[in-house]
């Protein structure tokens, strides 16, 4: 009794969906806050994420004439395969729905769900949409490949297909992956920044070209449900890297400060870039994938 | 990668935006804001109506009012010169006052006219 | 009137064989990438652009027709109205057309007031430009910063003429303001920062990677295509038409002070980038020797002339506003209202570079290209008809344009 309570505890609250939500709202915050500071200007407060998802949520939904039946559907598939995918990542070591063979859910629920994002985009019908849609479409294809191959990496040295059990060979052995493997620690962040549409690779939302993209004709509670998304995305894939290369965290305390520090990395790096074309988004992209298969079968023989 | 040390370094400037409107601009003197008409002056002769370019100021001559109307105005300032250059009596001048937004139409009329 | 450009004229050929590939893409009237509403229909072939057709007419105000109406001081302030970024060189070039009508030489301090002004709008526009560039690309950081250091430049102008934009300043026989003795250092000491940043500013523009690697090659216009299509401003310049009014017709003060050209051979946005930066450099050194030589010479900033009665006259006056050659043409009939103003806009030639410029490009090069090419299309505005069946375009006086409206009225 007590276990199935427990168990609801951590899914529902802590490190669960509360949890989840507010911290990468909050991270969200804190990453445009920061932006705006570093551009010598005010910058909206951290919480203002919160008061856009509320604001959201008491707009009416606008049916355009020509959406099709998944205008309403995808949505609600990208949030929900988002929250899965944030159940079981290790946030400071517990994940409520771990398993054994993590990896491979894991792998599938990152790819649904940037594809469930495009696909919300094409069944708007507007061309922008369209437009926006596609190239982030081809902008997954350019990343997936050397993003599973960089995951494998540490998953292959430690032996094991849960990043569960890898955060606590991290913390075991008190050294970071990322020094054993620093090219697919470097290839896995750069690929942390496209999946996170952060500059220099946001092609999908290029709001001065496709008037915003996959979501243009989004508002009210999808948008919202697409916002909230976007959000435990990134917070997703700093856990993610954080249980895989950058040495675990033993309590949450340490995995907030660490995940500060990465979170304020990534915004350098926003600030700092211009937006890359999606033709050379795919150069660079499958020139990194080669590098690090290189890696992975290098490690694999010795 | 070039604008870095700029980006770090303006974590810890001041930043450069102001908290309008608890923090107000400093308006520097010869700033061409709403207009002060001094009827001790005036000699309601109607050149400032005519040299107007958006029509803004309204002369009746014979019953002496002068009123101008801050929907047409586009503080150019044609009607002070106009009264300090060709009649010389200075009874028109642009002040530093620039906070002129209102509510209602009547709110923008100034001068003689009833309301 | 028939174009005669060949580059822009589309066979019936070209025509068909476009609707059957390409989809059409809008952009515009209303859209980010564009500041003023324009129609751009872009018809494309996956992420590849195989035409664009041009479609103006979004901001057409009728201030030509209203010029009419006003005398020759009311029409100094709606000249100004024409654009906000090149104000204050539409009201000089309105101002010099009329004192060529009255056949006036202005005092020199007036000349060399108005060279600050224009000077110190020049580097107002390039900045602006700088930064709606920057933004194009998705690099908001130097947005935000390039606009910041535009703010100096705001501030000196509200400073010396009473406001940011629509200066005011200049009037007909002269300038309406001076600038005192206790101005000079403070303007100097804005010019000075003003200088580092701009320095600063192009040392990112010209070795930031990811800029290099969006800009180079892109967009590329050929000085033949450039010449042909009677290109002007920095747009022409950067493909090595070596085309300047402010030195080939000098105007004010231009021709009585030391200053440089900036030209380029490359015809791709990164020249661009480049001559607009060097010209922002000219810019300050241009207004430096003007406020040098303000300490010596005389007193009088103005001619008083009575413009209430202008004879019988017909005069042209031209000026290099930030995007080109600007051109008043007035003509006088002894009242005290100009009967006909004639305004030719740099954007309105520059327009027609778009076609070329963006053919086989990427559509997300779309808006830094257009961006590159500077338009103020609220300048540019004038109506014009297409025959869909003949592609044939033509304008309409006010008669018959009345005549036509009045008939489709009629049969509805």
């Amino acid at each position: 009794m007590m276990q199935a309570l427990y168990f609801f505890f951590s899914i529902l609250v802590f490190p669960g969906l509360l949890f989840i939500i507010n911290i990468s709202l909050l991270y969200t915050g804190i990453m445009r806050k920061l932006t705006a500071r570093m551009q010598n200007r005010i910058g909206p407060p951290v919480w203002q994420p919160f008061l856009d998802v509320i604001k959201l949520f008491s707009k009416e939904n606008i049916n355009t004439e020509n959406a099709r039946p998944g205008f309403t559907f995808w949505p609600i598939v990208v949030l929900a395969s988002t929250f899965v995918l944030a159940l079981m990542i290790p946030v400071s070591g517990m994940a409520p729905l771990a398993t054994s063979v993590d990896a491979i859910i894991i792998i599938y629920f990152f790819a649904f769900t940037s594809f469930s994002l495009f696909m919300a985009g094409l069944s708007s019908t507007n061309p922008f949409a369209v437009t926006g849609s596609i190239r982030g479409l081809v902008q997954i294809f350019a990343y997936e490949f050397p993003f599973v191959v960089a995951m494998l990496v540490p998953l292959f040295f430690v032996g094991t297909l849960s990043p569960a059990i890898v955060n606590a060979y991290q913390l075991q052995s008190g050294s970071w992956l990322f020094f054993n493997f620093p090219i697919a620690g470097v290839v896995f962040f750069i690929c942390l920044l496209a999946k996170a549409e952060i500059p220099p690779f946001h092609v999908p939302d290029a709001h001065q070209e496709i008037v915003g993209g996959y979501h243009v004709e989004y508002t009210g509670t999808r948008y919202a449900f697409m916002e909230i998304a976007r959000s435990v995305k990134i917070f997703v894939l700093i856990s993610l890297g954080i249980a895989l290369f950058f040495g675990g965290a033993s309590n949450i305390f340490l995995f907030i400060a660490e995940s500060l520090i990465m979170l304020f990395i990534l915004t350098v790096i926003s600030v700092v870039a211009a937006r890359v074309r999606i033709n050379q988004v795919l150069k660079l992209y499958w020139f990194l994938g080669f590098i690090v298969l290189i890696e992975l079968i290098v490690r694999l023989l010795i | 990668m070039r604008i870095l040390p700029e980006a770090m370094r303006n974590l810890f400037r001041k930043r450069f935006t102001r908290k309008y409107p608890k923090e107000k601009p400093v308006i520097p003197e010869g700033f061409r804001g709403k207009i002060r008409h001094y009827k001790d002056k005036c000699i309601y002769c109607g050149l400032c109506a005519k040299f107007c370019p958006s029509g803004a100021i309204t002369v009746d001559v014979k019953n002496k009012t002068w009123h101008v109307d801050y929907g047409r105005c586009v503080f150019c300032g044609q009607c002070e010169e106009v009264c300090r250059d060709m009649v010389k009596k200075n009874a028109i001048k642009l002040g530093k006052d620039y906070e002129l937004a209102g509510t209602k139409k009547n709110a923008f009329m100034f001068g003689d006219r009833k309301r | 009137m028939e174009s005669r450009n060949d580059a822009n004229r589309e066979t019936k050929q070209e025509a068909a064989d476009r609707k059957k590939r390409t989809y059409a893409l809008p952009i515009g009237p209303q859209h980010p990438a564009l500041l003023e509403s324009e129609n751009l229909e872009v018809f494309l072939d996956g992420e590849v652009i195989k035409d664009v057709i041009v479609n103006v007419g979004y901001l057409h105000r009728g201030i030509e027709r209203a010029l009419q109406n006003r005398n020759y001081i009311q029409c100094i302030y709606l000249a100004e109205r024409v654009c906000g970024i090149c104000s204050g060189v539409h009201t000089i070039s309105y101002c010099q057309a009329v004192e060529n009508l009255l056949d006036l030489e202005i005092p020199n301090r007036a000349k060399y007031i108005r060279t600050i002004i224009a000077e110190l709008e020049r580097i107002h526009s390039h900045l602006l430009w700088a930064g709606v560039l920057a933004h194009e690309l998705g690099f908001d950081m130097l947005f935000q910063i390039v606009w910041r250091d535009r703010e100096l430049v705001m501030e000196i102008l509200e400073e010396l003429t009473g406001n940011r934009v629509n200066y005011s300043m200049v009037t007909i026989g002269g300038v309406r303001r001076d600038i005192s003795k206790a101005a000079i250092p403070r303007v100097f000491k804005v010019i000075g920062s003003l200088e580092e940043r701009i320095r600063n500013h192009m040392k990112v523009f010209l070795n930031d990677k990811i800029l290099l690697s969006r800009t180079s090659g892109t967009g590329t216009l050929k000085r033949s295509e450039a010449e042909e299509l009677s290109l002007v401003g920095p747009l022409a310049r950067a493909s090595g038409v070596h085309y300047d009014i402010r030195r080939d017709h000098p105007y004010a003060a231009y021709g009585m002070i030391g200053w440089d050209t900036a030209t380029e051979r490359g015809g791709d946005v990164q020249s661009r980038v480049i001559v607009r930066m060097k010209e922002l450099l000219q810019s300050v050194r241009i207004i430096r020797n003007c406020l040098m030589k303000l300490s010596t010479t005389g007193d009088k900033i103005r001619l008083e002339k009575n413009c209430l009665a202008v004879p019988e006259n017909e005069a042209m006056s031209r000026a290099e506003a930030p995007r080109g050659e600007l051109i008043y043409y007035a003509r006088s009939n002894g009242s005290d209202r100009p009967e006909r103003v004639k305004i030719r806009t740099p954007t309105y030639s520059n327009l027609l570079g778009l076609r070329p410029m963006l053919k086989g490009q990427f559509l997300s090069d779309l808006p830094m290209i257009v961006a590159s090419l500077d338009p103020c299309f609220s300048c540019t505005d004038r109506v014009a008809l297409i025959d869909t069946s003949t592609w044939e375009r033509k304008s309409l006086t006010e008669n018959e344009f009345r005549r036509h409206i009045e008939n489709r009225r009629r049969e509805k």
